[in-house]
Parts: C-alpha cells; sequence; structure tokens
C-alpha cells in the first residue's frame, strides 16, 4: 500500500467526460490529420462540448465485455466496486468510435475504396463485440461539397457506403479540409455529443435492466454497486441533475449495508467517494449548503464506524482525508466564485483534518510500537498479484471473500502488522503541518486571527515533534506577542513552555534566556517547583554550565542536546547577551522615579530605581546603569558589585543589587546637572540590568524609557483604577503599584536671591520722558557677577505699541524714532553681597493706553554643590503695567472782540482766539511757555507773546490765552481757513532740571470766513461821567465793490441826553480802499447831559 | 476583612434582614456560603450542560474561565480565545444597528466537531463564551439564552461587590457555584 492510500482516486475525482476515440488518423506523418486532430483537441474552451478524444489506430484492441449474465440466482458479488471500472469507462471503453477515411465523392477508384472503408468499420466492429459503443465514419474530402440534394453522385455513393459499412445515415460524416476547418469540427464533435449521449443512455438503461433479477439478501452489494453506476453514466451523459439523485440512493444503500470489521474499510470507502460525488456535485450546482448538510450527515454517519481497533489510525486517516477532501471541493468553489463567511469556511474542515491527522499519529503511536526485532513479514501480505487490489477498499490478503469470520486468523495477523509496520514509516507531523498551514491560509482570509495565531501553535508544536525545532521555534515566537498583548498568560505559558524546550535541545542560548526570564516573570502560571527548576537552569547557564535538559523530551535529542551545550561552553565568542524586555514579561520588573518634574540647576538632580523580582529565589545582579539623553550623566548612575560567579546565590539577602522575591528593592541615584541643561529635560532612555557577570555568561536587561515591559501598561491602568486600600507597609517600602514611573525631570535655573524694585510715579503722560528707577539689591552670600538688566516694552504685546514705545538710559535727550522698545543686556557689573544698584530708565509713549514693562536682571554666581563648584545663571524678572495719559485737554474758541461766541468770523474784521489749557495730570505741571504759530492765512491784531510762561498747573487748573487776530478775506474756501498751531513747552514740575522739555503741538480748528456787506464798528469810551458828553463814535464800512444807500437812525435811550443829527443820508463811494484812510461814512456825535 | 465581601456574594444573605445579618457576621463567612450555594443548587436551576464556561473582559483578557475537569484544560482555553474572533466580528457588525435593537446573546459562534460555541455579550463589552458537548442535541436556544442571562446576573452581583476591584479576576464563591450549577457534572 502506497503512502497515498487514503488520497480518492484520480478518476473520482475528475469531471467525467464522454470518451470518443478517433481512428485512421495519421497524427504524426499526415499533416492534414494533424490539422484535424489539433481542431479537435487543442484550446478547448469551455463553450466546447465536454468530450475527452483520444486518438488510436484502427485495430486497437478495446477491453473484452464479460458475456451476458443470463441470471443472477447463483451469482455473489465479491465487493462493491471494482478498482478498474471507473478508469475503464472514462479512458478504455468508448462511447462512439469514429472511422476517418480520406475518400472524395469522385473518387475514380470508388469501389476498391468504399469496400476498404467498410473493411476498416468492421474490424472496429470487431474488437467493440457485446458493448453498444456507436460507430462513426467521417470522410476527409478534398473538395467543398455542393448543397445537399445538388450533388446526385454524392447522395448516391453515400447511400451505397452506408449500405456497405452497416452504418445509418446520421453515422457518415463528410469533413472537406477547406478553410474552415474549426466550424466543421465543431458542428462534427457536436454530432458526436449527440451519438454519446445516446451511448450512455442506452448504458444507464442497460444497467437499470439488471435491477429485476437481484435480490436484497444476497446482491446488497449490487445495488450499491449498479446505482453507482448509474449516477456515474448521468455524469459521463452530462445529466449532473440525475447523477447526484442516483448518487445519493448509492449513498443510502451503502448505509444499508451490513457492517463487520471485514468490511467496513470497503463501506467507508464506498461512502466516502460517493459523498465526495454528492458534494462535488451540490457546489456545482450552487448549492453549498446541500454540501455542507450531505457532509455532516456522512461524518455523522461514519464517525462511529471505527472498525478494528488495531487499525484504528486507519479510521483517523480516513476521516482527515474526508475533512481534507472537503475542504478542498470548498475551497474550489470559492475560487470559483462562491462565497464563503467567518464561520463556515474551509479552513474548519483543514482544521478537523488536522485533528484527525493529529489523533492517526497518536493511535499509530501507541499502536505501532513494535520492537525493532521484529520484521516486516515475508511474503507482503499486502503484495496482490496484479500490484493493485480488485475491490475498493478491501484487504489484501482477503479480496473478495465476503465471510465476516476471519478464514485464516494467522493470516490476518500477519496482514495486521504489515500495515502497522507501514503506518509507522509515515511522516504524521509533515501530513499535519500541511493540513495546518493550508487552515492558516484559510482563516487568515476569513478575518480569524486568533484561530489562526492558535493552528500556527499547534504548527509549531508539530514541528517540534518533528524535531524541526528551528521552524518551531520561528512560529512559536512569531504567535507569542498575540496572545501576551492580549493578556492569555495560561496559553502564553503553554507556549513559552514548549519554546523553551525547543531552544534547550537547539542550545540557543539567548532564546534560552529569553524564554527562562519570561517563564519565571509574573506572566507566567508555572507552578514554584517549576518556576525553581528554570531558575536554576538559568544560573547554570550564566555560570557558562549546561542546564538540566526539560521535563518530558525526546531521549535522543536531549542526548543530542547535551552535546551541543558542552561545545556551547568551550566555544569561545561574545557571552553577553541583551535583550530587551518591552516586548515580554521578564522576572525582574523595573520602574525609575525622578523625585520631583523638575530640580534646580544648583541642588543634585535625584530619582530612584525600583527593583522587583517575581522569581521564586533571591538573585543577585551585577550592575545596574542608566542611560539619559544626555549621555554625560551615564557614568553617575551606575551600581556595580564586585561578585564571583559562584556567588549569585550566595549571601542572598546583602548587597544592594540582591533581590529578594517580592520586595521591592529602591536604589537612589544621585548627580549634578549640567549649566548647559538648563531649560532642558533630562530623561531616562534606558535602565540596563546585568545578570551573571563577563567570566560565565551575563544577560543584560534593557528597558526602554524609564521601565515597564509588555504587561506593565495594563497593570498601571489596573491599578489606577482600583479603589483598594492597600495595606500599610514599613516606612522604607513602598507598594509596587503605587509606584509611577517618572522617566523625565526639567532642568530649571536657579533661584534668584536678589531682590529687584522699580519706583516711579504713574501714570506716564504722552510723550513725556518717563522715570523708572531700577533698584537691584543682591541678598546672595557670595559676589555675585555679570549683572545684565534688559528692560522695556515687554515682548509679545500689541505690535504698534513697540512703535509707540522708546526707552533710553540717557534722560537729558528727548529720545525719538530710533529708540529702541526694549533695552536688552545692559551690562551692570558686579555686586557685592548686600550692594544695591541703582539704574534709571526713560521711557517714552507716543500714545495713550496701559503697556508692560518688564525688568529682567540676570546674574552669573558660584555654587557648591555636592563638593562641586558649578557657575550658575540667576535671572529674576519684574513686570509692571504702566498707564499713559495725555497731560492736559486744550480747548479752543473763537470770540467777537465783544467776547461773544463766534460760530464764524468776518473777513478783515478782527476777533479774539482763546486756548483754554487743562490739566489732567495727577502731578503738577510747568507750562514752560506757549506759542502761537498762525498759518499764512492769518494775521495778528498785536504781539503774540505768550501769557502764560512758567506758570505751574494742579491737576483740575486751566490756564488761558487770548490773541486778537484777523482774517483778511479770502473768498470762500470750504472747510474753513487754517488758523494754525498753538505750541506748549512743558514737563513736570516734580522733573530735574536735565530733563527736557516737551513740546506738545496743536493743531488748531479751522474757522469759516464769511464776507459781510456793512460793518459798523461802535468806538465807545470805557467809561462816562455824569453831566458830561459822551462821544459816541460809529464807523460804518461797506465792505463792498458797490456803492450802497444806508439809512441810519439813532433811537436813544431813555438815560442819554441826545444831540446831533437824527437822520443820514449817506452814499457811499463805489470803491472800497482802506475804512480808515479813506473813510466815506457818516459820523454821529451824541451829548450826554 | 474577608468576611464581607463574601456575605456580599450570596444571594441568600443579602435577602436577609439586617439583625440576621448580624449573628452571620459573627458565625463566619464559610458556613454563610455554603448555605447559599446549596439553596441555589436545590432549585430546578438551569440545565447542566456546559463543559466551558469564560468571562472575557473588553480588552479580551479572561476575568474567569473554567472547564471541566476531566479534560485538557488548555483545549478550551484555545477555543474560548479563538472564538472571541467571532464574536468581534459579530460585535463590530452589531455597532452598526441601532442601540436599543442591541441583542445581548450572540447565538451560537461557531460548531467544532465536538462543541458548540455560544456567545454573549454585555454592554460594557464583556463577553460571555459557553461551551457545550455537540452530542447534547437536545439543548434549546431557550436554555441557552436563560443560562446566559443567569451568568450575567451572577456576574453582575459580581460588579455591584463593593470590595470587587474592576478588572480584576473573579474570584467570588457564589459566581463559582452559579458557573458550577450549570457545568456538566463529573462524578
Amino acid at each position: 500500500m502506497s503512502p497515498t492510500q487514503w488520497d480518492l482516486p484520480v478518476e473520482l475525482c475528475c469531471r467525467p467526460m464522454a470518451f470518443v476515440t478517433l481512428t485512421g488518423l495519421d497524427v504524426v506523418y499526415n499533416a492534414v490529420h494533424r490539422a484535424v486532430w489539433d481542431a479537435f483537441c487543442a484550446n478547448r474552451r469551455a463553450d466546447r462540448v465536454p468530450i475527452s478524444f483520444k486518438v488510436l489506430p484502427g485495430d486497437h484492441e478495446y477491453p473484452k465485455c464479460r458475456p451476458k449474465r443470463t441470471s443472477y440466482e447463483w451469482y455473489i458479488p465479491k465487493g462493491i466496486l471494482k478498482t478498474g471500472w471507473m478508469n475503464k469507462h472514462l479512458n478504455l471503453v468508448p462511447a462512439l468510435v469514429v472511422v476517418f477515411y480520406e475518400l472524395d465523392w469522385d473518387e475514380p477508384q470508388w469501389k476498391e475504396k468504399q469496400s476498404e472503408c467498410a473493411t476498416r468499420v468492421e474490424i472496429v466492429r470487431q474488437s467493440l463485440q457485446g458493448r453498444n459503443t456507436k460507430v462513426a465514419v467521417v470522410l476527409i474530402q478534398k473538395k467543398t461539397p455542393l448543397p445537399p440534394g445538388e450533388d446526385v453522385i454524392a447522395s448516391e455513393r453515400a447511400a451505397a457506403l452506408c449500405n456497405a459499412c452497416e452504418l445509418s445515415g446520421k453515422s457518415l460524416f463528410v469533413l472537406p479540409h477547406t478553410d474552415h476547418l474549426v466550424g466543421y469540427i465543431i458542428r462534427l464533435e457536436n454530432a458526436f455529443y449527440e451519438h454519446a449521449q445516446t451511448y450512455y443512455y442506452t448504458e444507464i438503461r442497460r444497467v437499470k435492466s439488471h435491477k429485476e433479477f437481484l435480490n436484497k439478501t444476497t446482491h446488497q452489494l449490487l445495488f450499491v454497486r449498479h446505482q453507482f453506476k448509474i449516477a456515474f453514466f448521468s455524469e459521463l451523459k452530462q445529466d449532473t441533475q440525475n447523477a447526484l439523485k442516483n448518487y445519493r440512493t448509492a449513498y443510502n444503500l451503502v448505509h444499508e449495508l451490513r457492517a463487520h470489521e471485514t468490511n467496513i474499510l470497503e463501506i467507508k470507502t464506498m461512502a466516502g467517494f460517493i459523498n465526495y460525488k454528492i458534494c462535488r456535485l451540490c457546489f456545482q450546482h450552487n448549492t453549498p449548503l446541500d454540501a455542507i448538510a450531505q457532509f455532516r450527515k456522512h461524518i455523522d454517519l461514519c464517525k462511529k464506524k471505527i472498525g478494528s481497533a488495531e487499525l484504528s489510525f486507519e479510521h483517523a486517516a480516513w476521516m482527515s482525508k474526508q475533512f481534507q477532501a472537503f475542504g478542498d471541493l470548498f475551497d474550489e468553489a470559492i475560487k470559483l466564485g462562491l462565497t464563503a463567511i467567518q464561520t463556515q469556511n474551509p479552513g474548519f474542515y483543514y482544521q478537523q483534518a488536522a485533528y484527525y491527522a493529529q489523533e492517526r499519529k497518536q493511535l499509530a503511536k501507541s499502536l505501532c510500537n513494535h520492537e525493532a526485532s521484529i520484521m516486516y513479514p515475508n511474503p507482503d501480505p499486502l503484495e496482490t498479484q496484479t500490484g493493485v487490489l480488485d475491490f475498493y477498499g478491501q484487504r489484501s490478503w482477503r479480496q473478495g471473500i465476503l465471510s465476516f469470520d476471519l478464514s485464516d486468523p494467522e493470516k490476518e495477523k500477519v496482514g495486521v502488522l504489515a500495515i502497522q509496520l507501514k503506518e509507522r514509516n509515515v511522516a504524521h507531523s509533515e501530513i499535519i503541518i500541511t493540513l495546518l498551514s493550508n487552515a492558516v491560509a484559510q482563516f487568515k482570509k476569513y478575518k480569524c486571527p486568533r484561530m489562526k495565531s492558535h493552528l500556527m501553535v499547534q504548527m509549531g508544536e508539530e514541528y517540534y515533534y518533528a524535531k524541526d525545532y528551528t521552524k518551531a521555534l520561528k512560529l512559536l515566537d512569531y504567535v507569542m506577542c498575540d496572545y501576551r498583548s492580549e493578556g492569555w498568560w495560561t496559553l502564553l505559558t503553554s507556549i513559552l513552555t514548549t519554546a523553551l524546550k525547543c531552544s534547550y535541545l537547539m542550545a540557543q542560548l539567548k532564546d534560552y534566556i529569553t524564554y527562562s526570564l519570561e517563564l519565571l516573570g509574573r506572566a507566567s502560571t508555572l507552578k514554584d517547583d517549576q518556576k525553581s527548576r528554570i531558575e536554576k537552569n538559568l544560573i547554570n547557564v550564566l555560570m557558562n554550565e549546561s542546564p538540566d535538559p526539560e521535563p518530558d523530551c525526546d531521549i535522543f535529542a536531549v542526548k543530542t542536546a547535551q552535546k551541543l551545550w558542552a561545545d556551547r561552553i568551550s566555544l569561545a565568542g561574545s557571552n553577553i547577551f541583551t535583550i530587551g524586555v518591552q516586548d515580554f514579561v521578564p522576572f525582574v520588573q523595573c520602574k525609575a522615579k525622578f523625585h520631583a518634574p523638575s530640580f534646580h540647576v544648583d541642588v543634585p538632580v535625584e530619582f530612584d530605581i525600583y527593583l522587583k523580582a517575581d522569581c521564586p529565589h533571591p538573585i543577585r545582579f551585577s550592575k545596574l546603569c542608566v542611560s539619559f539623553n544626555n549621555q554625560e550623566y551615564n557614568q553617575f548612575c551606575v551600581i556595580e558589585e564586585a561578585s564571583k560567579a559562584n556567588e549569585v546565590l550566595e549571601n542572598p539577602t546583602q548587597g544592594k543589587m540582591c533581590l529578594v522575591p517580592g520586595k521591592t528593592r529602591k536604589l537612589l541615584f544621585k548627580f549634578v546637572a549640567k549649566t548647559e541643561d538648563v531649560g532642558k529635560k533630562i530623561e531616562i532612555t534606558s535602565v540596563d540590568l546585568a545578570l551573571g557577570n563577563e567570566t560565565g555568561r551575563c544577560v543584560v536587561l534593557n528597558w526602554q524609557g524609564g521601565g515597564g515591559d509588555a504587561a506593565s501598561s495594563q497593570e498601571a491602568l489596573q491599578a489606577a483604577r482600583s479603589f483598594k486600600r492597600r495595606p500599610k507597609l514599613p516606612d522604607n517600602e513602598v507598594h509596587w503599584d503605587s509606584i509611577i514611573i517618572q522617566a523625565s525631570t526639567m532642568i530649571i535655573s536657579r533661584v534668584p536671591n536678589i531682590s529687584v524694585h522699580l519706583r516711579h510715579e504713574p501714570p506716564a503722560l504722552t510723550n513725556e520722558m518717563y522715570c523708572l528707577v531700577v533698584t537691584v539689591q543682591s541678598h546672595e552670600k557670595t559676589q555675585i557677577r555679570d549683572v545684565k538688566l534688559t528692560a522695556g516694552l515687554k515682548p509679545g504685546q500689541d505690535a504698534n505699541l513697540t512703535q509707540k514705545t522708546h526707552v533710553t538710559l540717557h534722560g537729558t535727550e528727548l529720545c525719538d524714532e530710533s529708540y529702541p522698545a526694549l533695552l536688552t543686556d545692559i551690562p551692570v557689573g558686579d555686586l557685592h553681597p548686600g550692594e544695591q544698584l541703582e539704574k534709571m530708565l526713560y521711557v517714552r509713549c507716543g500714545t495713550v493706553g496701559s503697556r508692560m514693562f518688564l525688568v529682567y536682571v540676570s546674574y552669573l554666581i558660584n555654587i557648591t554643590a555636592e563638593e562641586k563648584e558649578i557657575v550658575c545663571k540667576c535671572h529674576k524678572d519684574e513686570t509692571v503695567t504702566i498707564e499713559t495719559v495725555f497731560p492736559f485737554d486744550v480747548a479752543v474758541k473763537f470770540v467777537s472782540t465783544k467776547f461773544e461766541h463766534l460760530e464764524r468770523v468776518y473777513a478783515d474784521i478782527p476777533f479774539l482766539l482763546m486756548t483754554d489749557l487743562l490739566s489732567a495730570s495727577p502731578w503738577a505741571l510747568t507750562v514752560v511757555s506757549s506759542e502761537l504759530q498762525l498759518a499764512p492765512s492769518m494775521t495778528t491784531v498785536d504781539q503774540l507773546e505768550s501769557q502764560v510762561d512758567n506758570v505751574v498747573l494742579q491737576t483740575g487748573e486751566s490756564a488761558s490765552e487770548c490773541f486778537c487776530l484777523r482774517c483778511p478775506s479770502l473768498g470762500n474756501v470750504e472747510g474753513g481757513v487754517a488758523t494754525g498751531h498753538y505750541i506748549i513747552s512743558w514737563k513736570r514740575t516734580s522733573a530735574m532740571e536735565n530733563i527736557p522739555v516737551i513740546r506738545t503741538v496743536i493743531t488748531l480748528p479751522h474757522v469759516i470766513v464769511e464776507n459781510i456787506p456793512l460793518h459798523v464798528n461802535a468806538d465807545l469810551p470805557s467809561f462816562g461821567r455824569v453831566r458830561e458828553s459822551l462821544p459816541v463814535k460809529y464807523h460804518l464800512q461797506n465792505k463792498t465793490d458797490f456803492v450802497q444807500d444806508v439809512e441810519i437812525s439813532v433811537e436813544p435811550s431813555d438815560a442819554f441826553m441826545f444831540s446831533g443829527l437824527k437822520q443820514v443820508q449817506a452814499i457811499s463811494c463805489g470803491v472800497y480802499v482802506d475804512t480808515k484812510l479813506r473813510p466815506r461814512d457818516g459820523e454821529l456825535y451824541l451829548w450826554f447831559l | 476583612m474577608p468576611l464581607i465581601p463574601s456575605l456580599w456574594e450570596s444571594k441568600a444573605n443579602r435577602s436577609l434582614e439586617f439583625s440576621c445579618l448580624r449573628p452571620a457576621l459573627g458565625a463566619g463567612a464559610g458556613s454563610c456560603v455554603t448555605s447559599g450555594g446549596s439553596r441555589d443548587a436545590a432549585r430546578a436551576g438551569p440545565p447542566k450542560l456546559a463543559v466551558c464556561i469564560a468571562v472575557i473582559a473588553k480588552e479580551n483578557y479572561p476575568f474567569y474561565i473554567r472547564s471541566t475537569p476531566t479534560e485538557n484544560e488548555l483545549k478550551f482555553h484555545y477555543m474560548v480565545h479563538t472564538s472571541l474572533d467571532v464574536v468581534d466580528e459579530k460585535i463590530s457588525a452589531m455597532a452598526k444597528a441601532l442601540v436599543d435593537q442591541r441583542e445581548l446573546y450572540l447565538d451560537l459562534l461557531y460548531p467544532t466537531e465536538d462543541y458548540k460555541v455560544y456567545g454573549y455579550v454585555t454592554n460594557s463589552k464583556v463577553k460571555f463564551v459557553m461551551v457545550v458537548d455537540s452530542s447534547n442535541t437536545a439543548l434549546r436556544d431557550n436554555e441557552i439564552r436563560s443560562m446566559f442571562r443567569k451568568l450575567h446576573n451572577s456576574y453582575t452581583d459580581v460588579m455591584c461587590n463593593p470590595f470587587y476591584n474592576p478588572g480584576d479576576c473573579i474570584q467570588s464563591r457564589a459566581f463559582d457555584n452559579m458557573v458550577t450549577s450549570m457545568m456538566i457534572q463529573v462524578c
């Protein structure tokens, strides 16, 4: 028996197609025949009829037909289905034999040719004696035939030929060898197909006709056989619906057979075949649910039909094959467009096939453990004369024996032994792994990552059993992280245990150590005794010795491994292994915590490293080093404990680096930060903990950042959520869960010990040189150097403020646009302890509003920290918000010479300009002087002297001035006439002498000038005396260019006596020149009595 | 300290009046729980069919997992773990459905040759997985549902225990008893 005994035969798995043989074609030497053959068989597309063609010589011997049985009465079948039957009807017995013959209708030697053709047909008929196979003749002709009925000779000769060959007219074909060969061939094969279907139909009828002769007692097997044959012929006929129906009947019949230990294999084999056919057809008919239902039924029916207990592995193998075959069918259907789902996909069937394959392995292992002395029986009971079995599923040493009793128990024993010994040579693991990997591929497709992982674990374990440890480790290592990340510790531990075995057997040091570390850790669910054993082994390995073998390992493999370990010891090379812990859960936990989120540069940076071991015994580490983002600090944070290799376990409780299981060990580190790092973050980039020493082997556990491994983030979350109260511990101990990793800290500058005071008199007045006195006093114990002052507008405010604010140290001159808003790093010099210095700043604010001013003092000081002299840069800043206000309000008004308010002024008529300066400053102001700058359009009537020189104004006081002006006639000016500017020079009364005077320019309002035709000016004395005459002079002026008639009347009041003209008729001249020089007016004199 | 939590676990005790609770405190936890447990068992209770019952956290790690001691424990662990594939898929399909139409029972997750795996998910995404022997064809959907419901109730009681730390594995005798009452009895 071959190892592929359980594979389904090819003829079962293929799609049956009508078998047609072509004779009389010389495809080797005749080009025309070759072309015909090629047209038949080359590039057959799916739309061509399903026929399998074969070229055979005309005298080919077809399988002999057995003589017809007239009665079944005495016939006892020897088995269900002969092994050769399917192949016979697929490839040996044709449905149709076609005789090709080159003959044209106008052949001159027609008679001879006709009889030769008839002979050929006869030979074919001879060899098909007793079969219903059809025969057809195809004439290969050189000429294109005429349309039917036109060629009289053709129809005559055709009839004659049919007669000679004993053919019906339907079986004679003409194949003109012309351009349209393929077209003709397709028509031909369609005709062949019809013939073939008729043949298979008659075959079905023939088989059915046997039925009536059968009886249920002796011919049970025949019922199955005939039903199967009918179904198979239906398939050949391409009648899949009937085929399915018949297969189903056959399947039911198989299970009706009386099963016994002797024939159970045969029954199962046939059931498997028929089931395969049914499922295949169901998938083909696009009814996958029917296929699945049939398969389930099949499995349920056959699951318990184990048969001989000694050969129970055969049942497992058969079951495995059933699942695999169904998986293949399912997968094939999917490739043809079927959609599978997560819970129903081929993967499950492959997986189940793998389980049965595993079971087969287990059973084989227990049943086939014969001693080496037992030889394979001779003669081989599994050999048959023909090399194959007569019937499917029978035993070679008792073929065709239907009796349920074992006629020859001895022979049976030998046969079973032979099968068992053969089974021993089967590469079970290979089969299992193939099936598992098939399943993995499927589950990957259908979104089952965990199932995939599980199968990969099984593959890994199978590789382990197959002693392929490298592959096993690769697979196990790959899936470990999935289980770790989801926290399935039981499963992880199981995987790790296998992985540890693999690494032991290969003497893979690093892997061995890594897995040991994790198996000792808190994620491992191993019992303490196991952990102790692993810990002991780990320490042995670190002391450069061989570990004890892992339990349950193959003895031979262990021997090889021990040799490998011995080699490792003698082998020189790198014995330091650095293992990153972020990807697994080692037995030591580490947390780093800075004491504070920030440190001043003048105090040492302090942090703790917390370590906790979860292994069963105390363990001593050799070295701990901490690395920082600034590597210069690394040197300060190393603890090394010189110990001999053999001391790892001795004196367990002594020394800093010895960890007692379950106890948290705190290690304090401190170092002085560099002054360059002020303002920077110091980060712990890694913590390295070394186990073992350089003389033996050394493992360096490397934690990234401030500690934590694959499981700790989840644990931290858990601890944070927890509201469990932790029991009190002694003062020097802490709860591991309560430690929160703090892996970075900020270095900040030293706290300054100086005072900065600002003295000023707010608010500031617009444009004034505002004085800000900065007082810096040192309270340091030592001299401070390099004191620098930065002062001015605080950056980051409105950009316009920067334009309108100017700072200077020199108050004696007014600052302009070129001065900056912020003065930086003004060196001030050194300061002794207690010394104080003052600096005056002048600020000029161009606009009102509030501003923030910054005063920033920095200095250097030498400090001793941890016996180290460092230069610290300290700084202190002060900010102040200063409001800027207008110093005064200026009001201007125009009045007439009689101090009457004027809306507008009259051309050439004098008027008064009155200014009113109201102090708004809370501080006294000194108006140094004022000045009126007239616009060209204005003229003054008298002197423009300042009337407010050196006037001191307190808050709310005002200073007024009055100027008499005149505006010459200018015609009508839109918007009025510019008056000029009023300039006030002022300063704070309190300001020092050398502070410059501020000139504030006020633009005077425009005034509307109007021309008037007549101007009357009364010239009155300022006072009169009683009973004395009071001369009153009225000037009348004509301001127009024309002569005006004016009538003047004077109406005296009761208080005055009146003299002079009461009524004057005046005629003014036409040209107006100057009223004073050329008066053309009337004058009146009045006398008072 | 362990006295009070164990009292909390027992349903029977919770229904007791406060005055009865006092002597129970003194009597000790052990006796209370056994009395509660036996009372539970005395009721007809759910069918004893499960071969493995597991409670899985939202983050998919196991809170609680118990299987019949006669068989390979690891096998059930793997079975429960792989069934989470289907649970995840069903939950994500469910997320698309309307919230109020959410059904906690997830039905049969997947059948294996020998077992049927059923799932149930609470609103807080805690999953219950139950493995039942395939040969038990008499088992009806309703029974499975009611088993899950009981399990859910019992789980809720565990969560209500103020001494239970959320996220920890379930170590409650009342819950244990409830699970035991659903498991196939091993003689």
